[in-house]
């Protein structure tokens, strides 16, 4: 495997830059053989080994803020592109791997400080190289009474997971992790340094609590984006609740979806729930064949089919699991009442208690969680759950995720359900979504995830998984369902659909990012944002 | 599930099986350097057994003679990286060593590349028609060796490799590929698998070394 140089720079430049770059920050953190840097591919690259796949040219990895301003002074000298990551663990969203291949990784997992934990008005100030795993160890070892909110799986950090706008598993607005950040510490391209919201005014005693300061509100272009180079970052964390309690509803019929998720959105909204975690039990049965066929059979079955399926089987079609989090009585009561509610307006409907638990838990308790994320563990788990079943006898080597917006409403379900089958029929792909497949809740809105497939040994799998992810990303948007968050080869693909008024937004941030990064060094194409010379380049 | 009475913290068959093995000429390259190597092999701190994975269980059998312990586990990794990596690679990673599903592999490998770790020693085994298909990948003087084949049973071969893998990253690495057949009575996993070895690396603080540049 062949490294890439940087675009434009001739290999005695780079190898120039490079030197001065390890002067600025010592040679033992500056990876440029073949060894350590093809580390830092995309373990989940659609690409692989492909030409085209995204490769850097090298890496390095700064301990402080003023070591990454010396390397993006560095980078301005010979027009070096960066690609900035925490620890570069989002796998299935591009990993640690750069979308202009050549850029320069700036692997910030040295810059590990937890600054601030306060356990009386929640919240922490850390850096980027702070994983979810990092975090939770401070805190249980000074016994402080805060969650954090770690994605699946936690080993990621939470500066990166944030600005990717990654989600958890807990209560209410903390599941949105770019939602709960407030402020942060940022390098420019230009090589300044900021601080946003609070944390602008020096000696700020709230910077991690009020985000907004004074003033335009700059934050969100460093998520998803390619404007600067995070270092610091304040977030908010959920109190440590008294107790948690989990039950189970469990509905007849198809069409129970529709007043299900009307119940339980308000649930949710008014704070009386966490996470509701949607299911159907007869998703169980694709793994037999016969059964499979027929669901997969261009067209499906029918509503009334699918009716009588769940009757015969004598199962529910659709299931709700109802998470509380609070005081004991509280969450008991809680329980009582969406049960009671749910019972008048959907006949036949049915009501289990899962689990109940009161904190702190023991370590025996932790680890036998079923979903430790949804208590504000971090683990690994989602690795090794499921690998190889009867509907995936060869897993392959992973999954790029395929993850659009869609309505909270039932009916947003089975049109979404459709949308993508459909699109699958078109290419001639069995579809993966099937009319049993439910979204996860983001707390207003549903996200549907389809994993596509990836191999390191089979192109033509990439190739078919790349072409669906393609299509589906064109039929969302044709529905007016938007994809959130891409793998780098697709973030172009996902830009184009953003398309109101002839590209206004993505023209208004193009301005900005030509001002702002002139030398267009940092993150060439995140976000679907290039540089002038990139985008000329392009066109 | 191969449940052979093993706890996750002690693995005392291994001691027993390996100590009836026909080691040969392998037994007696324990702990001396391979050609071109510069550090003579080194035991492993830890071998990593998979209970439902028979492979990975009969490797478990020559615990004694290639780990100091054996962790046994349920194919999924977050237990070890809670109660015991974590806070050990924090001072610095040590060889660890496994027969695995290639999740192993690959979770390990990204988060050593957080602690200075490498996979140095990697073999892909994947069911053929009639056995199995051996894709390895590690340092030449290791793969170029014959007495590491030949064995009736591929994962005692695979013991050998793991036994005698340097815990460096080769300095010359090398590909190479062979298929076993059979074992009578056992119709081999259809589940791809994979051994092998994260050791971590060393690196001398000091400017850059030119040589590894492109």
């Amino acid at each position: 495997m062949n490294l890439p140089l940087p675009p434009g720079v001739s290999q005695a430049d780079f190898k120039s830059a490079l030197q001065k770059i390890s002067e600025a920050i010592g040679g033992r953190w500056v990876f440029s053989s073949e060894e350590d840097v093809r580390l830092y591919r995309d373990a989940y690259s659609p690409l692989w080994d492909d030409k085209d796949e995204r490769l850097p040219s090298a890496a390095v990895a700064p301990e402080t803020a003023e070591q990454v301003q010396a390397i993006v002074r560095i980078a301005n000298e010979y027009k070096i592109p960066l690609y900035p990551i925490s620890t570069g663990k989002n796998l299935g969203y591009g990993g640690s791997a750069p979308v202009l291949s050549g850029s320069l990784i700036v692997d910030l997992k040295r810059l590990n400080k937890i600054i601030e934990v306060d356990d009386k008005r929640h919240f922490a100030i850390v850096e980027p190289g702070v994983s979810y795993f990092d975090l939770y160890d401070y805190i249980q070892q000074r016994g402080l009474k805060v969650w954090i909110d770690p994605p699946d799986p936690g080993w990621g950090s939470l500066v990166g997971n944030s600005l990717d706008r990654g989600c958890g598993y807990t209560y209410g607005g903390y599941r949105d992790h770019f939602d709960s950040h407030s402020g942060m510490e940022v390098v420019l391209p230009n090589g300044d340094l900021i601080r946003t919201g609070m944390g602008a005014l020096p000696g700020a005693k709230t910077w991690a609590e009020f985000r907004h300061g004074f003033g335009p509100s700059v934050d969100g272009l460093f998520s998803q984006g390619n404007f600067g180079i995070v270092t610091k970052m304040g977030f908010h964390l959920m109190p440590q609740p008294d107790a948690y309690m989990s039950g189970m509803v469990y509905v007849p019929r198809r069409e129970d979806l529709i007043p299900l998720v009307d119940i339980v959105n308000s649930m949710e909204h008014g704070g009386v729930i966490g996470q509701p975690r949607y299911g159907s039990p007869l998703q169980a049965l694709m793994g037999e064949s016969e059964f499979r066929g027929s669901i997969n059979r261009r067209g499906g079955i029918t509503d009334q089919e699918l009716n009588r399926a769940a009757r015969e089987r004598k199962l529910a079609s659709w299931q709700v699991e109802l998470q509380f989090y609070g005081a004991p009585a509280a969450t008991e009561a809680n329980w009582a009442a969406a049960s009671s509610k749910i019972a008048a307006a959907i006949p036949g409907a049915r009501f289990e208690v899962l689990r109940r638990y009161e904190f702190p838990l023991t370590k025996e308790q932790k680890d036998a969680l079923p979903h430790k994320a949804a208590l504000g563990v971090p683990d690994l788990s989602i690795f090794f759950v499921g690998a190889r079943s009867k509907q995936s006898p060869e897993p392959g080597d992973g999954f790029m995720w395929f993850s659009s917006v869609i309505p909270k409403s039932g009916e947003a379900i089975f049109e979404a359900q459709k949308v993508y089958r459909t699109a699958a029929w078109d290419l001639g792909i069995e579809p993966s979504i099937t009319p049993f497949s439910t979204p996860t809740s983001w707390y207003r809105t549903f996200i549907l995830i389809s994993g596509l497939q990836i191999s390191r040994s089979d192109s033509e799998l990439n190739q078919r998984s790349r072409r669906l992810y393609e299509t589906y990303a064109r039929a969302a948007a044709a529905a007016g369902f938007g994809e959130y968050r891409a793998p780098a080869v697709f973030q172009d693909v996902v830009s184009d659909t953003y398309s109101f008024n002839n590209y206004a937004l993505r023209r208004f941030v193009e301005t900005m990012k030509d001002t702002v990064d002139p030398n267009g060094i940092f993150a060439p194409g995140r976000g679907g944002i290039w540089p002038k010379r990139f985008r000329e380049r392009k066109t | 599930m191969f449940d052979i009475k093993v706890t996750r913290r002690n693995f005392v068959l291994g001691s027993l099986v390996a100590g009836s093995l026909p080691l040969g000429s392998w037994a007696a390259a324990k702990g001396q350097a391979q050609p071109g190597s510069r550090r003579p092999p080194a035991r492993l701190h830890k071998l990593l057994v998979d209970r439902n994975i028979p492979e990975s269980v009969r490797l478990g059998a020559y615990s004694s003679a290639v780990a100091d312990e054996v962790f046994v586990f349920d194919g999924d990794l977050t237990q070890l990286w809670n109660d015991e990596l974590r806070s050990q690679w924090k001072t610095g990673p040590r060889p660890i060593a496994g027969l695995t599903a290639p999740s192993v592999r690959l979770v390990l490998e990204q988060l050593g590349r957080d602690h200075d770790a490498r996979v140095v020693f990697s073999a892909e085994h994947r069911k053929v028609a009639d056995g199995t298909r051996h894709s390895l990948a590690g340092s030449d003087s290791l793969l170029t060796s014959p007495e590491f084949r030949g064995s009736a049973d591929w994962v005692a071969d695979m013991a050998k490799y793991v036994q005698a893998c340097p815990h460096e990253p080769p300095s010359r690495k090398t590909m190479l590929e062979y298929e076993t057949g059979e074992r009578p009575g056992e119709p081999g996993n259809q589940q791809r698998l994979v051994t092998w070895v994260l050791a971590p690396i060393f690196r001398l603080d000091g400017p850059l070394n030119t040589k590894t540049m492109i």
